[in-house]
């Protein structure tokens, strides 16, 4: 009979636990999913308090029928008010904290640094919990979010004089504009490469090379909906990739050697699109060479009739 | 910088147009789900394009013809309306693509060698397939409360479709589908393909 209650005790503990863990998944999920700012869908901690919250489809807040609360409108506004509070002050200390990283690293400590250049104690820091990671996410955050202002910008700029984009020019410009935004901070690259690298941080950081690539090749005018995008996509990403590499090696005045492997790595791709059309337009030639090289083979070979 | 006008440049280059709420900040759940039925129904409609065109390749100069070419036609457009909707709203196409190619148009074209019989059930099996599959998207939108217009927009092409791939259903049941050699196993086949086909491209 003790045993049974224990087991009684157990269960319900078990399931409380279980409904508590859903509740704050459910909490965080709404508290990323109303986050206005784009560059705040870093892996905090739950900001809203532990109750019971549906996820709704409506953006604007109002009060669903299948709502299982009793929330009200006001207490919902109020929530969003002390997220929306929330969310600034970790934007600004996390802004603040990119001025030490040169000398900390992406780090606990320099996010301490930057909370207390920003007016709170070193402490705040705690708000993070991921740390030095929470730091690296969001500034690559930050940056594909300059780089798609810069993109529309340069857009608006082609429009304003009646031209025609051009592809490869556009994307050169773009690959090496977002790159130029790591020179600040090129001797705690390497650290942050790793960090974007590591297994559990790795979906994140794939997912903004995703997003960026995908913006890149947006506003460059591709609208294609086959296997395309993703062969275009892959291109790009592997070409940018590789940039990032070489630059941090590269000891030029201004990078002036990156930017030379960027031009001929896109001339290479561009050359090599436009090989594989020619063969596409001139396959009977491909055909003729190939079959040439097989008559060769048969002549060696000692099948041949010798004539050529 | 800061000077740019943002809501031209949207218009002019990246074919928008003027919405109240760009698909891109639509709540995450919702976007993904909507993202979701554009994807799978681009690869829908490109693989029943490819049938059709696989049918056509065998049987278009046969006294069905005709009527697999007014088929063709209206999928045709149906596919154009979902090219756009992924081109419109940034939704990643299916990366089977070249897989739904190759498999419809084998699809198609094989069945029509059978006979003309066969590629009639070919489609009554697969446009009962899509009515269904349309109809859930249907009953979901219907049940949820989203209210932006990307939801009705969706509800009335889909709606459309749907009744339009029911008509081609009762096409080939009309000239004969039941008459194909193995027509249960025919469509149980490819009505399971179908189901497999779909789960695939709704997720890759």
């Amino acid at each position: 009979m003790w045993v049974n209650r224990c087991g009684r005790n157990a269960l319900r503990t078990y399931s409380s636990f279980a409904r508590m863990r859903s509740i704050r998944t459910q909490a965080y999920k709404l508290s990323v999913a109303s986050m206005s700012h784009p560059v705040l869908k870093i892996h905090a901690a739950p900001t809203v308090p532990e109750r019971v919250r549906f996820l709704t489809t409506e953006k604007d807040g109002k009060n669903e029928e299948n709502s299982k609360t009793e929330e009200t409108n006001s207490e919902k506004n109020e929530n969003k008010k002390e997220e929306e509070s929330v969310n600034t002050v970790k934007v600004k200390i996390l802004d603040n904290a990119l001025d030490f990283v040169v000398d900390h690293g992406w780090s606990r400590k320099a996010l301490s640094c930057g909370a207390e250049q920003a007016g709170y104690a070193g402490v705040a820091e705690g708000m993070f919990t991921g740390g030095g990671d929470d730091l690296v996410l969001y500034f690559i955050q930050k940056c594909n979010f300059q780089l798609v202002e810069y993109l529309k910008f340069t857009i608006e700029e082609h429009e304003a004089k009646e031209e025609k984009i051009k592809v490869t020019s556009f994307i050169r410009s773009a690959v090496e504009y977002r790159l130029r935004m790591i020179i600040p901070f090129i001797g705690a690259w390497p650290q942050a490469m790793g960090i974007l690298a590591r297994p559990d941080i790795f979906p994140k950081s794939a997912e903004e090379l995703a997003k960026m690539v995908d913006d890149i090749w947006y506003y460059a005018g591709d609208r294609s909906a086959d296997i395309n995008w993703y062969t275009k996509r892959g291109i790009l990403a592997k070409l940018y990739g590789s940039t990032q590499l070489v630059m941090l090696t590269d000891q030029s005045p201004d990078f002036k050697d990156t930017w030379e492997f960027l031009d001929r790595r896109i001339s290479d791709i561009s050359n090599f699109a436009k090989i594989s059309q020619s063969v596409k337009d001139n396959g009977s030639a491909f055909v003729e060479t190939a079959f040439s090289g097989a008559k060769v083979l048969k002549n060696i070979a000692g099948f041949g009739d010798t004539k050529r | 910088m800061a000077l740019f006008k943002l809501s031209r440049v949207i218009q002019t280059r990246c074919n928008l147009g003027v919405r109240n709420v760009s698909f891109q900040s639509l709540d995450p759940a919702t976007r993904k789900v909507y993202s979701r039925f554009i994807r799978v129904d681009h690869a829908g409609e490109f693989g029943a394009d490819r049938i059709y065109a696989g049918q056509m390749a065998v049987l278009g100069k046969t006294d069905v013809g005709p009527t697999i070419q007014h088929m063709w036609d209206q999928e045709k457009d149906h596919l154009q309306t979902f090219t756009n909707m992924i081109s419109e709203y940034r939704v990643r196409p299916t990366v089977l693509h070249p897989l739904w190619n190759i498999a419809g148009f084998a699809l198609g074209a094989g069945t029509a060698l059978i006979g003309k019989e066969a590629a009639m059930a070919c489609t009554v099996a697969v446009e009962e397939s899509i009515t269904d599959h349309y109809n859930k998207q249907l009953r979901y939108l219907l049940d949820s409360n989203d209210k932006s217009e990307y939801r009705d927009h969706l509800l009335k092409k889909i709606k459309q479709f749907r009744d339009e791939e029911m008509e081609h259903h009762d096409t080939g049941l009309e000239h004969g589908a039941v008459n194909a050699p193995a027509y249960q196993v025919l469509k149980q086949t490819i009505q399971a393909g179908c189901l497999a086909a779909i789960w695939l491209s709704e997720r890759i």
